[in-house]
């Protein structure tokens, strides 16, 4: 943090005259000619200055001529003299204020809070050092832990259940679509056709993109198609780097067996040296 | 200070993130599509998707033929991190112990037992996670090198070991990725070990490093932070003042480094040097708690400097924003009491970054998020509201697999109705067909063991035409006919005959070669209908059955699962109920602290404007006195 000099002028101008004015009060008249009682003194002291939140700190004042000495904040009335033990949780100037026949006298005394010392790495407390809405948060997370076991559980159950009725081995085809390592192109958009049926147009998120990028597989396409030979158009919008757009066709056939087909495209960008689309079969 | 220890958990994750298996490396599709989900943070449908790869694999009789074989590891090790991400650390580890109690290479077993280790660490179990340590002997691999050193340092300084932490940190000095981390926790663990000079020297050091990205620059500005704190505890206010001058403005630290900043200066007397980071502060967001302490410090200043004026001005302006914002955390514990803090945090657009839960504080009449910010960066908090989103998550699964349940039933209603009917005419011509298909099947499997068997036992008159066996029959019969009659006209007619039968005879030995091997290209000849034939009756079977198989037997699957998914429905309710009123509570109690904060420094403005305007007021009169 550097500060310049301008700005360090500015602040220490202290416009006593405007802040006056502006409180709107009128100036006290001038001395009287009796001679005034003695004017009270009063004294206050903390220690220790510095603490961490909530830690005592004794307060300690005296005073003379005084009819009634106050100590703020959140002390009230107290003695002419004494001490008080308080436990700022932040910093705080305490002032104690002894008024008298003479009029009324100030003193400060201020509390710096200081930050707990860095912790120990991640400990783990005791059970008897949890606080209950902790242990009641374990207890909790324990059951949704189990609420989420049992629901993977019945995902995959359902899943299988799902292949079972809508896609059965016979007559499944999944396609997959990846990125070449590596590939810097941004893809938009990929179209399927199977046997001139389109069967998925699907348009990428830039979460998704990330995904493809880091070398996720997206299973983009489960359908159903008869044993044989089979024609596949893909079309891959996207765009190069500086933006401009590409568009890639390519045509292949594969062959559906008796036993679940899994397609897997690998696109690359035109500029890549890489074939734009490669078809790969499982 | 929560602060610290996120960044030595961040710090962990840096280095240790998973490394993604990339498109080209790739074998096993469904690890592929498993990563797809994960990468974008669905790790429910990235561990269902593993869950059952993995499943399948470890039923096959040949593993080893599998593509998933190539990553298998990975998978597993991935199964944990998942499990860790989705917050289900009970389950976490289990399958990476699994590897490690296998039979794998070295290099393999170390890695688990890193891995294991760190899931271990982050779960709190910490002496499992020195035990897991322990196993790794021998060969580590390269790129994990550094991270495993890096975590026992972290484990030794969790379980109170700082002197280890010491001793390994001081090995990890040359590790360019962890430099920042290493710096810093190798300060942190001096200071725990009670050699406090040291510690300031290398926090000195760990705030002076260079630092690229935001991470770095991140535990940078902590090491001043606590430096700058060290000194000014030790009252070195004019090195404290240096250290935290270091600290990036912009960075998240910058609040509490301007303000201690502030108070070094103020401790030194020098309230005008105070004054330059204090207002600064004093513009920033005013729910920050050291822009809301520095309120108060800034008319303090001025106040010591003798400036009531100014002082009365800023203590007016202090008084002001408590009040303000006391208002505002009043709203806000109004907003989460009429729950709107929940139906915030459910909606979906807005969780797009890291810093969503801050943003709620943009929607109507959301609660003053800012407030929330220390209990956000709480482990067991973030923890809380993350479990609550997977109930929200999981809540509208379960609905959806509901529909899905019922749309079963539809479809294997209507496939019923489609089938019934038809098939009993389907398999009535079945029968007949598979019928005459074997019985086809059979005669030319006769007729191949037929001449299999002519090869070694030559029988000419089996390869005969029609005619010829009619020709044969009729010799037979007119031989018959004639019988042994010695008339003359029969003995010429049983003589002709008996030239008839030696053509034909002959005719059938001369040409049997010829015929034999005719008939085995004709029976050749065949295959390629039989096998044609074949396919289809096989194709039929399979069709026909998967007829049945497309709407029999799931009325109790479907049942059972429907009665799971009510069951996990209602429990998920109560769930979240229970959860949403334990994060309202915590929120609430945490903004009645702060409001409680409020109240007491409300109190201090005020009295601090009466003082201020009390003491200007005497300031003038005693100067008009003079």
């Amino acid at each position: 943090m550097r500060f310049s000099s301008s700005l360090r002028t500015a602040v220490l101008f202290g416009l006593v005259a405007l802040a006056l004015m502006a409180n709107g009060k009128k100036p006290i008249a001038a001395a009287q000619l009796a001679p005034p009682p003695a004017p009270p003194s009063v004294a206050l002291s903390a220690s220790p200055a510095s603490v961490q939140a909530g830690q005592p700190v004794t307060l300690t004042w005296s005073s003379t001529n005084a009819t009634s000495v106050t100590l703020e904040p959140s002390v009230g009335r107290v003695a002419a003299q004494g001490s008080t033990t308080v436990r700022p949780s932040q910093s705080t100037t305490y002032t104690v204020t002894a008024t008298g026949a003479g009029g009324s006298a100030h003193a400060s005394a201020q509390v710096i809070i200081t930050p707990a010392p860095p912790p120990a790495a991640v400990q783990e407390p005791s059970q008897e050092e949890i606080p209950s809405d902790q242990r009641q948060m374990r207890g909790l997370d324990e059951q949704i832990q189990e609420i989420k076991s049992d629901a993977l559980r019945m995902s995959a159950e359902l899943s299988r259940l799902e292949e079972k009725l809508l896609y059965p081995s016979g007559t499944q085809v999944a396609i997959f679509v990846a990125l070449a390592k590596g590939d810097t192109m941004r893809l938009d958009a990929v179209r399927l056709q199977i046997d001139g049926q389109l069967v998925a147009h699907y348009i990428y998120s830039a979460k998704e993109l990330k995904a493809l990028r880091k070398g996720g597989v997206q299973r983009i396409y489960v359908g159903n198609v008869a044993t044989g030979d089979h024609k596949l158009d893909v079309l891959v919008d996207g765009k190069l780097e500086d933006g401009a757009d590409f568009s890639r066709t390519g045509q292949f056939t594969f062959r559906k067996e008796v036993k679940p087909k899994l397609v897997g495209l690998t696109l690359a960008g035109p500029r890549s040296g890489n074939t734009p689309i490669a078809l790969g079969e499982w | 200070m929560r602060a610290t220890r996120q960044l030595i958990g961040l710090s962990l994750a840096l280095g240790l993130a998973a490394r993604p298996a990339t498109g080209g490396d790739l074998r096993d599709l469904y690890f592929g599509e498993a990563l797809y989900h994960a990468y974008q943070g669905q790790y429910f449908d990235a561990l269902q998707r593993l869950d059952t790869e993995l499943a399948q694999y470890h039923v096959l009789d040949e593993p080893e033929l599998d593509t998933l074989h190539y990553h298998i590891n990975d998978a597993e090790f991935s199964v944990g991190d998942f499990e860790l991400d989705y917050r289900m650390h009970q389950r976490a580890g289990r399958a990476i112990k699994a590897v490690l109690e296998g039979a794998v290479d070295e290099a393999v077993r170390n890695e688990a037992a890193f891995r294991l280790a760190r899931i271990q660490f982050q779960k709190g179990q910490l002496d499992d996670a020195l035990q897991a340590l322990a196993r790794i002997k021998g060969t580590v691999p390269e790129e994990i090198r550094g991270d495993v050193e890096f975590l026992r340092a972290n484990v030794y300084m969790a379980t109170g070991q700082p002197s280890e932490a010491v001793k390994v940190l001081a090995q990890l000095k040359s590790n360019e990725s962890l430099a920042g981390f290493v710096a810093y926790n190798l300060g942190i663990a001096r200071l725990q070990d009670g050699r406090t000079q040291e510690a300031i020297e290398q926090l000195d050091k760990a705030g002076q490093l260079p630092a690229g990205d935001p991470a770095s620059l991140a535990i940078r500005d902590k090491s001043n932070l606590v430096l700058g704190t060290m000194l000014f505890e030790s009252g070195n206010f004019e090195r404290a003042r240096q250290s935290l001058d270091r600290v990036h403005l912009e960075g998240p630290f910058s609040n509490q480094a301007l303000l201690r900043a502030g108070w070094a200066e103020a401790s030194a007397h020098q309230y005008d040097r105070a004054l330059v980071p204090w207002n600064i502060l004093v513009d920033r967001e005013p729910t920050d708690a050291a822009v809301q302490e520095v309120m108060l410090a800034v008319p303090h200043a001025y106040a010591s400097m003798k400036l009531y004026g100014r002082a009365a001005i800023g203590y007016g302006r202090a008084l002001e924003l408590f009040s303000n914002q006391i208002e505002r955390v009043d709203a806000s514990v109004r907003s989460i009491q009429e729950g709107r803090f929940l139906n915030a945090l459910i909606r979906e657009e807005s969780r797009e970054d890291e810093t969503w839960v801050i943003r709620l504080r943009n929607l109507p009449d959301a609660p003053e998020t800012y407030y929330l910010m220390e209990l956000m960066a709480s482990h067991d908090f973030q923890t809380a509201l993350q479990n609550y989103l997977d109930l929200e998550d999981l809540r509208s699964r379960l609905i959806t697999w509901k529909t899905s349940l019922d749309a079963f039933d539809d479809i294997i209603r209507l496939r019923g109705q489609n089938y019934e009917p038809l098939l009993p005419e389907v398999d009535a011509q079945f029968r007949e067909l598979d019928s005459r298909i074997r019985l086809r099947l059979e005669q030319r499997k006769h007729v191949a063991e037929r001449l299999q068997a002519m090869l070694t036992a030559p029988r000419p008159e089996y390869l005969a035409t029609g005619e010829e066996q009619i020709a044969g029959e009729r010799i037979a019969l007119i031989e018959k006919q004639l019988g042994d009659s010695d008339k003359p006209e029969s003995l010429a007619l049983r003589q002709r005959a008996v030239r008839l039968r030696g053509a034909l005879t002959w005719r059938l030995e001369t040409e049997y070669n010829e015929r034999l091997t005719a008939a085995y290209v004709h029976l050749n000849k065949l295959n390629a209908p039989v096998d044609a034939l074949t396919r289809q009756y096989d194709a039929f079977v399979r069709t026909r059955q998967a007829a049945t198989h497309s709407y029999v037997g799931y009325d109790v699957q479907i049942a059972r699962l429907r009665e799971r998914v009510g069951d996990a429905l209602q429990r998920v309710d109560i769930l979240m109920a229970r959860q949403g009123h334990m994060i309202e509570t915590i929120a609430i109690n945490q903004l009645e602290a702060r409001r409680e904060r409020l109240v007491a420094q409300q109190n201090q403005a005020r009295y601090g404007v009466a003082d201020s305007y009390d003491r200007a007021a005497r300031a003038q009169s005693g100067a008009e006195g003079r």
